[in-house]
């Protein structure tokens, strides 16, 4: 192994950097597996259509634009593309809650991204002669007030008033063709990344309102979304409109295990090999199509000691044990699900459990496929269901009829991690080994999907559960009737919700999942007891550089760990 | 023909009859005595949740359908509860704050008011001749208030739903709820074209959506005029000192809480959830932001005199 392969190993096992949007450049540029789902990705993103890129956290929207975006960059060939992140959106979403012109400071905040990472393109570029802010009658200095005030969701002055009303749909829309123009490009693409707004549905309507507007014969925007959104506000119809493209790879996709092997073995290189073939080839089933994953899994389990196949059983759980606490913590960010996430995971654990017995059952060939009549699904159930895919913890697979329309089922494959948690692919004489649940999982699918209504799934009792939890009447205590009521039917008082991002501050770092005891004891030790806490310091690596043995390295290292966190937790 | 029938109205004079009515003895329909002190805000959330209550079922009753005639008249009572905010807003600003009392000085009283109206009262004859019926009015109360040129965004952006409310109030005080077409231009005649003469007649959500466009619309003119109006005491008596007021804040609560009471009595809300900040809260927060900037142009004078 030469000196330099071993440095950059080393760097792989210590600082290996897993979330896409703070990935180095050069491993962006040559750590990217091209091939199949990922090539149509990139594609699509430097096309002159209007797309969504839809798949679950983790599973490389971000890192396809960022990829195009450096692509762009280079080949004067390729359209310019100007790549924006919205993942901070949450930080503006008090207004909503305060301000009657909410909507109004939403919009200046998402054109005010745009023109600040048009500059960041125009200064990659060299293009010295041109300014975005300036193309609007700004400075970048005004575009940054606007930003950093919108973000901490405080009233604009009257100056940075004035300042917000000369950023118009039409003015960035010119200034975004003059960038485009000035860089000698045909067609411009903009790359909205985080553009899922989940938490916001307000927002989300107003944001594609903003984005239709933009689009136009010389520029298309390409938005990154959760799968399981449907509904993009009345004035948005996402299937006429846009051209849907998934990221989100099938593990049933006959080229998956190789896609995601060479994932591995791009990012991770020679390290990767420290693991059997057959091990990697389990932990990229059990990533369930998120890249993400499997890079977090391939370092758990190349950095650990001990026996191996323990290691990588341990590992398999701990991920899925992850995934289902993030699952869970939507009913923290968001009390109304509180029901629906339980109730889902209810599902979940039923899905499960017919596909382990069915699985356990089948001899030379696999079954991960699980089929639900379509019309057992009412708004509720449905509401229910598209959290689990939100979350990644089921993909649904296009829809197929079976005779006449009251037999369509909807098929999902459950998330293979919590599969092999409870041993489904290793039952009766299969061994325990990596090997052999590859083997099984490389067997042939089963002809037809397991089939069940809903009500075999989850019992009577528990789909009569099923409800939005609102807030009663915050001034006489009764329970509202409907989620879009405006006042309480019993004393008529206006009904007003508390801001779920002034809530989510006042969590404590214990209920926020992912963290290491240690970043959390490195926390609190300082004092940051509350996301609130951490996200209102104006210099946080200061206060935790007071800590003993905590330098510079260390603190910043805490910090971004955190923060990805936090913006994850938030979005 | 009789001499009596000759003597009969003609039938045509009749097509109509009505009965004897009684003189009406008005004074004793006011049997509701003033409210004990509260504030303008407090007086139109109860008067609004009055008037929610009379339609509300309506709305959480899947099978009750809404008469559309109790739809008019819940936007009537609605705009009057506006109106009698605005008005009481006013009157008292007038009565304590000595810039807005400054601005209304010019405006004309008629002589009967001047004659026989308690002086706290007179203030209320001055607006008596203006409807808010429409955004216009509002701003201009706004702008005389705030002694601003402009009105917020946030002021503008709330107005245009309230405009449209004050249009379909037209239709429903002098058309019985027809849309004419003067209300049809205003609501946007393209989308409104084809349902001119149609009368209004809401569904209950419909209707409560209006009902929170009202109550937003006071909820955000109390807070800015509160703000817009405390900045001008500061800006008066310290930033670009002029003798408009008699008085001036000490920055010690001792002594300036009555004043400051004065003017919170008047636009906190006390009687509905979420509450407003205590008095002390918010005096501490408006000195701490206040005397940042009268220390900040303090310390700029000292430094071009020193420059000098």
């Amino acid at each position: 192994m030469s000196a330099q392969v071993a440095n950059q190993n080393d760097a792989a096992s210590s600082d290996f950097e897993l979330r896409a949007d703070y990935i180095e450049e050069a491993v962006l540029e040559n750590g990217t597996v091209t091939g199949d789902i990922y090539d149509q990705v990139h594609v699509a993103l430097i096309d002159k259509t209007m797309c969504l890129v839809v798949g679950p956290r983790g599973c490389g929207k971000t890192h396809m634009m960022r990829y195009t975006w450096l692509k762009a960059i280079e080949n004067k060939t390729l359209p310019l593309a100007i790549y924006v992140s919205f993942n901070r959106y949450l930080r503006l979403e008090p207004f909503l809650k305060t301000k009657v012109n909410a909507l109004s400071y939403f919009q200046t905040w998402v054109l005010c991204r745009i023109l600040h990472a048009m500059q960041d393109v125009a200064e990659r570029l060299e293009l010295w002669n041109f300014n975005a802010p300036a193309a609007v009658g700004l400075s970048s200095n005004d575009i940054d007030a606007l930003i950093s005030r919108l973000e901490k969701a405080a009233t604009l002055t009257s100056a940075e008033e004035r300042n917000a009303n000369l950023i118009s749909l039409e003015s960035v829309g010119i200034a975004i063709n003059a960038l485009r123009v000035a860089a000698g490009r045909s067609r411009c693409v903009l790359l909205l990344d985080d553009a899922a707004l989940t938490l916001t549905p307000e927002y989300l309507i107003e944001f594609f309102d903003v984005i239709r507007s933009l689009k136009s014969r010389t520029v298309a925007p390409k938005c990154s979304v959760y799968p399981g959104t449907t509904e993009y506000g009345p004035r948005f119809h996402a299937r006429q409109e846009a051209h849907i493209i998934p990221v989100w790879l099938p593990v049933e996709d006959s080229h998956y295990l190789a896609t995601m092997m060479a994932i591995g073995d791009k990012r991770f290189g020679l390290e990767a090999q420290k693991i059997s073939e057959a091990a990697r080839k389990q932990l990229a089933y059990a990533a369930f199509g998120m890249p993400r994953a499997y890079l977090s899994l391939l370092r758990d389990n190349a950095t650990a000691s001990g026996q191996q196949q323990q290691t990588l059983n341990k590992s398999i759980q701990q991920h899925r044990d992850g995934i289902l606490a993030e699952y869970a913590s939507l009913a923290t960010k968001v009390p109304q699900f509180k029901t629906l996430v339980a109730k889902g995971r209810e599902l979940f654990d039923a899905i499960i459990d017919v596909m382990r017995t069915a699985n356990v059952n089948l001899i030379d060939e696999r079954q991960l496929l699980i089929g639900i009549e379509r019309p057992d699904f009412t708004p509720l159930t449905e509401r229910m269901v598209k959290l689990l895919i939100e979350a990644g913890l089921l993909y649904e697979h296009p829809e197929v009829s079976h005779g006449g329309p009251d037999r369509t089922y909807r098929r999902f494959t459950p998330h293979i991690a919590a599969l092999m948690a409870v041993r489904a692919f290793s039952g009766r004489s299969r061994g325990q080994s990596a090997a052999a649940i590859v083997d099984f999982l490389n067997s042939k699918p089963a002809k037809h999907p397991i089939r069940r209504k809903l009500n075999t799934l989850l019992s009577d009792k528990s789909l009569a559960e099923i409800r939005i939890d609102l807030p009663a009447c915050q001034k006489c205590g009764t329970r509202r009737v409907n989620e879009n009521q405006k006042f309480c039917h019993n004393c008529g008082a206006q009904l007003s919700d508390s801001s779920l991002f002034s809530r989510l501050m006042t969590l404590t770092f214990g209920q926020v999942p992912g963290l290491t005891p240690f970043l959390r004891s490195s926390m609190t030790k300082q004092g940051i007891k509350t996301i609130g806490d951490l996200l209102a310091l104006d210099d946080p690596g200061t206060e935790l550089r007071k800590t003993k043995y905590i330098g510079v390295q260390r603190s910043s290292k805490i910090l971004v760990a955190v923060q990805a966190y936090i913006d994850e937790f938030l979005t | 023909m009789t001499d009596a029938q000759a003597n009969q109205e003609p039938l045509f004079y009749k097509i109509t009859s009505a009965q004897l009515t009684e003189a009406l003895n008005t004074r004793v329909y006011f049997s509701r005595p003033p409210r004990p002190k509260i504030s303008a805000v407090d007086e139109f959330l109860q008067n609004a949740y009055a008037i929610n209550k009379l339609f509300l079922h309506f709305e959480a009753g899947p099978d009750l359908e809404m008469p559309a005639e109790l739809a008019g008249l819940v936007v009537l009572g609605y705009m009057s509860a506006v109106e009698s905010y605005l008005r009481k807003l006013t009157r008292h600003l007038i009565g304590i704050d000595d810039l807005v009392c400054q601005k209304f000085e010019q405006k004309p009283l008629s002589f009967g008011a001047a004659l026989h109206l308690k002086k706290e009262m007179l203030p209320e004859a001055l607006l008596e001749n203006i409807s808010f019926s429409d955004a216009a009015a509002v701003k201009e109360l706004y702008r005389s208030l705030c002694d601003a040129s402009n009105v917020p965004a946030e002021l503008e952006a709330i107005l245009q739903d309230y405009n449209r409310v004050c249009a379909i109030r037209h239709c429903c005080v002098h058309r019985f709820g027809r849309l004419g077409m003067n209300n049809a231009v205003q609501l946007g005649l393209q989308s409104h074209k084809s349902v001119v003469e149609h009368t209004f007649a809401p569904k209950a959500s419909d209707l409560s959506m209006i009902a929170n466009v009202m109550v937003n619309f006071v909820r955000t003119f109390n807070g800015l005029v509160f703000k817009a109006v405390l900045l001008n005491t500061v800006k008066h008596q310290y930033l670009s000192p002029k003798d408009t007021f008699s008085w001036k804040w000490s920055w010690t609560i001792r002594k300036d809480r009555s004043r400051f009471r004065q003017y919170y009595e008047m636009f906190a809300v006390q009687l509905d959830v979420p509450r407003s900040s205590s008095l002390s809260d918010l005096y501490f927060d408006f000195r701490a932001s206040e005397k940042k900037k009268i220390d900040a142009k303090a310390a700029k004078a000292a430094k071009d005199a020193a420059g000098a």
